[in-house]
């Protein structure tokens, strides 16, 4: 059975992001990009479950400019076997139209589960695993804390919710989205980062994958973005009346 | 005036100290013939400059001939030290800094097999297990020749300029004679505690009458030595009261436990994956019980920790010693307010153990401490900016693009991985030791502010360093593990790498072979232990996993004799076979006429790396020095200026792991003592 991992390039956790100044999105350039965190657990999932004999081939696909293929290395780097890099430039991908790609590649790799992260760190929409489980019509399973895989159609998928573990019995094949509390996923070291410069990465269009080019465009259109207000510096008050003083008065809460 | 607890002033005695932080007294091992000379000047000076309030300075000064150092202390039994002190007193005192110096007989705590060979003196004839002489057991004339030595050098140090002295009360002669595990002898210097202190009451009382009640006289002394049968707590607090009661004491420096084996010094001067700050509050106990002023260190290695032990009131004055073996700018920073510049002490604890096994204190991650006559602690603009680009952020990397950048150069670094720190990644693995990434995490840090650009996941090859226009290339690739050291059967080993970065499963029955002797191999060692499996380690050498040395090896030994592991030394790994699942290990010795076959399921080499330099030599060519450094220019601290190409365009400089196996501490050093004359 094939496992297909969608990684996604995003602003790495660490940097503290800056708006670009016209206020159009965040700015992105020269700052440090890293793969998802959440599909860096899809990674190290599905290579566990190869490594324990259940999954024949991990699939690595990205969707972006031709920068993710560096996405792609770093999961490669972590034990994955080959990549698909879908070149579609440098606009913003919605995951409506993530999911349809991710269709079409599931569909001709015949593989028999795909995990992705359940959200990525830049946009937070959480959306592109239940759209492609809809779009394949396969079940899904979410926010997976424990992948377990039975036989060759059926896996376990325990999953975090509301006050509490679920486990659902899905039919294969299936989506499971990642949540953070699945696995710790490995270091990739400088051997392996060597040996993943020669696992194979194809690079395919949307026209390739016989997707009309149009199909890319954004449904939805961004108004402005903000920072979050920066905090005030707050005050030493003296004494508990100066204290109530400018409760009543000031702040106008008493 | 800040209002920074750190940053107060204290009164001792006349002496009033400009804030709260001060080095405690401690030995670089920097003298030259035993007397403090340009580069102990340098060293302190530079601390001074940095702001703290006071620098304590050689540990353990000799006052007798027969306490012969144990690494390089100063010879204070000598007159002329008197004028090298006054250099190093006024160098010190330009900076509004005060200085003091710790006067000490060793006692059982040396050997006999040096200086005048000289027999070891003691309370007992107990022996020290650190230092294995069995010494004599003092008789009356020693008692009083000593006390005289303490009040002669003391006599020196005020005549030298210090603004005080302390006496060395753990594991040296003044405490040997107080611990009833070390002090066998009669009355009036033997039995009860009255006796056993008599003697260190003798030498205060010769050293007042030498010196008067100004000067100032402070004790280093353990409240407690943690042992069966040692001086206990109750008796700690009894010696504290005693001492104040005796008027001749003006500080307490408080410490606990024990320093006669490797293991109990390490909890008394704890590293990397100990406890922070362990016995600050029983220094804190001493205070409130004496009401003494007190000074404490013991692993207080940051700001916060530092300033906590004073606002507490645990304390009056906080030793951050090997935190200014760091940085010896921290007060500096606190008062500009860029605490976040201070570079960190990452408790890798080279300084100590470096003492031993190279004879001198280096810091893991600055080089420029104790080579402050050639090395630069604050790097100057280069008067021309230049290109540099530098492959591989390790830590010869970070170094080259740290100081780089403070030169002003516009610096790109390119790395293949998807984060920066190369072998200290490997390293943080650890759970012990992943203090060590703020040696990463310090210089990306510096890196931002200095506008160092970094393109990771990047595998550079000639083509990405030339699109890049450099005037200067730095290659700091690194390397990859060595494992090709058997006659037969090399294709069947694991490094030591796969196993720390998780690569390969640990098997069941492991043989560690570890001609290296450096951290990867303990490391790996103590990964597979502790998933079950039986684990030998095998050297050749006479001893095991030398480059760890003395300190550093007491956590792995706790975890790894724990787990059963099994050393074996001077036995050599030549050749493996594997027969089905097992692999047949051919061992031989270098001592030869031994051939023997033994079974295991898995076989880890550790032999250094080797270096990943092809990218060196795609881009030798084309440079203007093909490579080439001059060592006397570096040496010397010159601007490199070899040219053996003139069609080349740009200057390519090969450093750390990418050129030989070395260490940290090594590939730093090639860094910044290349890139601060670019």
């Amino acid at each position: 059975m094939k496992a297909l991992v969608a990684v996604k390039r995003v602003i790495d956790y660490n940097v503290k992001p800056r708006l670009k100044s016209d206020g159009s999105g965040v700015d992105l350039t020269n700052v440090k990009m890293s793969i998802n965190p959440f599909d860096e657990i899809a990674v190290e999932e599905a290579i566990r479950l190869k490594e324990a004999g259940k999954v024949s081939e991990v699939v690595l696909v990205s969707i972006g400019s031709s920068k993710s293929e560096e996405t792609i290395r770093t999961g490669l780097a972590m034990g994955a076997d080959r990549g698909i890099l879908v070149n579609t430039g440098d606009p913003a991908i919605e995951p409506l139209a993530v999911a349809k790609i991710l269709k079409s590649i599931a569909e001709s790799e015949q593989v028999g589960i795909v995990i992705v992260g359940k959200q990525a760190i830049d946009d937070d929409c959480n959306q592109t695993g239940q759209m492609l489980s809809a779009l394949l019509d396969w079940p899904q399973g979410t926010f997976a804390s424990v992948v377990d895989i039975q036989s060759a159609d059926k896996v376990l998928v325990t999953r975090e919710i509301d006050g509490g573990l679920q486990t659902l019995e899905l039919d294969l094949p299936a989506v499971v989205t990642t949540d953070l509390r699945l696995n710790e996923p490995r270091f990739a070291s400088l051997p392996n980062i060597m040996k993943a410069k020669k696992k194979p990465v194809s690079k395919v269009s949307l026209a390739d994958l016989g997707l009309p080019e149009n199909f890319i465009e954004p449904r939805l259109i961004v108004q402005k973005t903000e920072a979050p207000e920066v905090r005030q510096a707050g005050v030493k008050v003296a004494d508990a009346a100066e204290l109530i003083d400018k409760l009543r008065n000031e702040a106008g809460v008493l | 005036m800040s209002n920074d607890p750190l940053l107060q002033p204290y009164q001792l005695k006349h002496l009033t100290l400009k804030n709260r932080i001060v080095m405690t007294s401690h030995e670089p091992a920097y003298p030259e013939d035993g007397m403090p000379k340009g580069r102990y000047l340098a060293y302190h000076a530079e601390r001074a400059k940095g702001g703290v309030a006071m620098t304590m300075t050689a540990g353990s000064a000799a006052v007798s001939k027969d306490s012969p150092p144990v690494f390089n202390n100063l010879l204070v039994y000598k007159d002329e030290v008197v004028p090298y002190l006054k250099n190093l007193t006024d160098a010190v005192h330009e900076h509004d800094t005060a200085i003091m110096i710790q006067l000490t007989h060793l006692g059982r705590r040396t050997r006999w097999d040096k200086g005048h060979w000289l027999p070891v003196v003691s309370a007992s004839h107990e022996r020290e297990a650190a230092h294995r002489a069995f010494p004599k057991k003092a008789e009356d004339w020693d008692i009083e020749r000593i006390i005289k030595d303490y009040a002669d050098a003391a006599e020196r140090m005020k005549a030298g300029g210090m603004d005080g002295i302390e006496l060395q009360a753990y594991g040296h002669l003044l405490d040997q004679f107080w611990s009833p595990l070390t002090n066998s002898l009669e009355s009036p210097y033997g039995g009860s505690l009255s006796n056993r202190m008599q003697f260190t009451f003798d030498v205060l009382s010769a050293i007042r009458e030498r010196v008067g009640p100004d000067f100032i006289v402070g004790m280093r002394y353990t409240g407690d030595e943690m042992l069966e049968n040692g001086i206990s707590p109750e008796e700690g607090f009894e010696i504290s009261h005693r001492l104040k009661a005796s008027g001749m004491v003006d500080f307490l420096n408080v410490i606990r436990g024990h320093i006669d084996t490797d293991a109990a010094l390490t909890d008394v001067i704890p590293i990397q994956g100990m406890a922070n700050n362990p016995h600050l509050d029983f220094a804190g106990e001493m205070k409130a019980a004496t009401g003494m002023p007190v000074i404490h260190a013991s692993k207080i290695p940051d700001v916060a920790t530092a300033r906590y032990a004073v606002a507490s009131g645990k304390v009056d004055l906080v030793g951050m010693t090997r935190a200014h073996i760091t940085d010896p700018h921290i007060v500096r920073k606190i008062i500009e307010k860029r605490e976040e510049q201070i570079r960190p002490c990452v408790g890798a604890n080279y300084c100590l153990d470096r003492i031993y096994q190279g004879g001198e204190a280096l810091c893991i991650h600055n080089a420029a401490t104790g080579r402050e006559q050639t090395m630069p602690h604050t790097i100057a603009k280069a008067d021309v900016s230049k290109k540099v680009v530098i492959v591989g952020a390790g830590p010869a990397g970070l170094e080259a693009a740290r100081v780089a950048g403070e030169r002003g150069h516009h610096v790109v670094v390119l790395e293949a991985a998807n984060v920066p720190g190369g072998q200290v990644l490997l390293t943080s693995q650890s759970e012990r030791r992943k203090e060590m990434m703020s040696i990463i995490d310090w210089r990306m840090a510096e890196c931002e502010r200095l506008g160092v650009t970094f393109k990771f996941n990047t595998w550079a090859e000639a083509d990405e360093v030339n699109a890049e226009k450099p005037d200067v290339v730095i290659i700091a690739t690194g390397g990859l593990p060595d494992t090709d050291v058997l006659a037969k059967g090399n294709e069947h080993v694991v490094s030591t790498w796969d196993i720390i970065s998780g690569d390969v499963k640990p098997g069941k029955n492991v043989l560690v072979y570890d001609d290296a002797g450096d951290h990867a191999g303990l490391q790996a060692a103590e990964i597979i232990a502790r998933s079950g499996a039986k684990v030998e380690i095998m050297t050749p050498d006479r001893s095991f996993a030398p480059e760890v040395m003395a300190m550093n090896l007491v956590p792995y030994m706790r975890s790894l004799q724990a787990l059963d592991t099994t050393f074996t030394v001077t036995y050599r790994l030549q050749a493996l076979e594997k027969d089905g699942s097992v692999l047949k290990a051919h061992i031989g010795s270098d001592y030869g006429g031994i051939s023997r076959v033994k079974e295991f399921d898995q076989v880890i080499v550790n032999h250094g790396v080797i270096p990943l330099d092809e990218i060196y030599f795609d881009l030798k060519s084309n440079s203007s020095n093909h490579g080439e450094i001059s060592h006397d220019q570096l040496i010397e601290g010159h601007p490199q200026s070899v040219v053996r190409n003139s069609e080349g365009t740009y200057q390519l400089f090969r450093i750390g792991d990418a050129v030989a196996t070395r260490n940290t501490h090594a590939a730093i050093y090639d860094a910044l003592r290349l890139v601060k004359d670019l």
